[in-house]
């Protein structure tokens, strides 16, 4: 249905809108794990659409919306970042009150075994993106667009403008500290 | 040494990214391995986390909002479109108004055509004279003129040139 509005759509934008709304649930997704935060990622997603609509003239019609949409994103989140002070980062092994000699730590919930992934998936949703919060930009963009986006090797290195070999180490060093800062959260 | 060179592939073995031959090595390698095959199987269920985390939703109304901010926030492609031909046009009508006003200064003040004057009385050799000076393209109406001219050896080319011979 929403391709029959993209060619029923004739202005400009009209047909940026029609694509919006095609993508728009892997726009918030990608966003919002970038991002963290719901009223982070919706600014995010504003600076991108005014960007991408600015540019819209130089889409090819026909081709993917979405990785074009996305390397946009990723240029405007990375230099979102530079504008913004650094934040220190609460380390996830930190004790949480350290005064008057006491200090607990988090507590850490063993779902046993084999846990549903589901489940899984929603009870460690605030620990994962807070491990990802911590990651380098450039390995948390590539762990979100292939691990959460499910975008392969290359949807990955055309739409970042990068080489695939990059995409697999950085992806492999993405995993691996996000594997190291949740194990003590369940056996993964 | 080998375990640090062989975990470095274990996401794009897990991936299924990596030759034949180097996916051979990696699986005889974690055969007898014990940390890289956690390591592998930690990798795995990661993986398998993050591509079920819950979808978040956006603030209602989030998406009309934002798309209706971006239209009035830059002008359509047709309205650009349009504003440049109107300016265009303005300038064009700006630049045609000042020819036609230079072109119409110009008729108005004319500076080539000289005024008329009296008319004066000229004996022949002032006339032959004057003429030779102005280079005239009219030619003298008096023939004793003219003799007068060739018989002093008064230049009177302009005679010759336009084959006038009045004797």
């Amino acid at each position: 249905m929403l391709s029959a509005l993209r060619l029923l759509a004739t202005s400009d934008a009209d047909r940026f809108e029609a694509l919006v709304r095609e993508h728009q649930a892997s726009i918030y997704r990608v966003a919002y794990r970038l991002c963290g935060a719901r009223e982070d990622a919706e600014d995010l997603i504003q600076e991108t659409l005014l960007e991408a609509y600015k540019a819209f003239g130089r889409f090819t019609p026909g081709t993917h919306f979405d990785r074009w949409i996305f390397r946009i994103m990723r240029n405007t989140f990375i230099d979102r970042l530079r504008c913004k002070p650094r934040v220190q980062c609460e380390s996830l092994d930190s004790p949480l009150d350290a005064d008057a000699g006491r200090s607990s730590t988090r507590e850490i919930v063993d779902h046993g075994n084999q846990p549903d992934l589901r489940l899984m998936a929603r009870l460690l949703d605030g620990p994962i993106q807070e491990a990802l919060d911590a990651l380098p930009a450039d390995y948390r963009i590539v762990v979100v667009l292939s691990d959460i986006q499910q975008m392969t090797y290359e949807e990955i290195s055309k739409t970042l403008g990068c080489p695939i070999g990059t995409v697999r180490s950085r992806l492999h060093r993405g995993r691996a500290i996000l594997k190291d800062k949740l194990k003590s959260y369940a056996r993964l | 040494m080998e375990c640090e060179r062989h975990n470095q592939n274990l996401s794009a073995f897990l991936d299924g990214r990596l030759s034949r031959k180097e996916m051979a090595r990696v699986e005889e390698h974690i055969r007898g391995c014990r940390r890289c095959r956690e390591d592998l199987a930690e990798l795995s269920r990661l993986k398998q986390v993050l591509a079920n985390l819950p979808d978040s939703e956006p603030s209602p109304g989030f998406w009309n909002a934002s798309l209706h901010s971006v239209r009035t926030a830059v002008p359509s492609r047709r309205a650009i479109t349009g504003m440049r031909i109107r300016q265009c046009l303005a300038v064009c009508a700006a630049a045609a108004s000042i020819v036609l006003m230079a072109m119409v200064a110009r008729i108005e003040s004319p500076t080539s055509i000289p005024a008329p004057t009296e008319p004066t009385t000229l004996h022949a050799d002032s006339l032959v004279a004057l003429s030779s000076s102005l280079r005239t393209e009219l030619p003298l109406a008096d023939t004793g003129t003219l003799r007068f001219a060739r018989t002093n050896g008064i230049a009177t080319d302009w005679a010759d040139d336009h084959k006038l011979d009045f004797e």
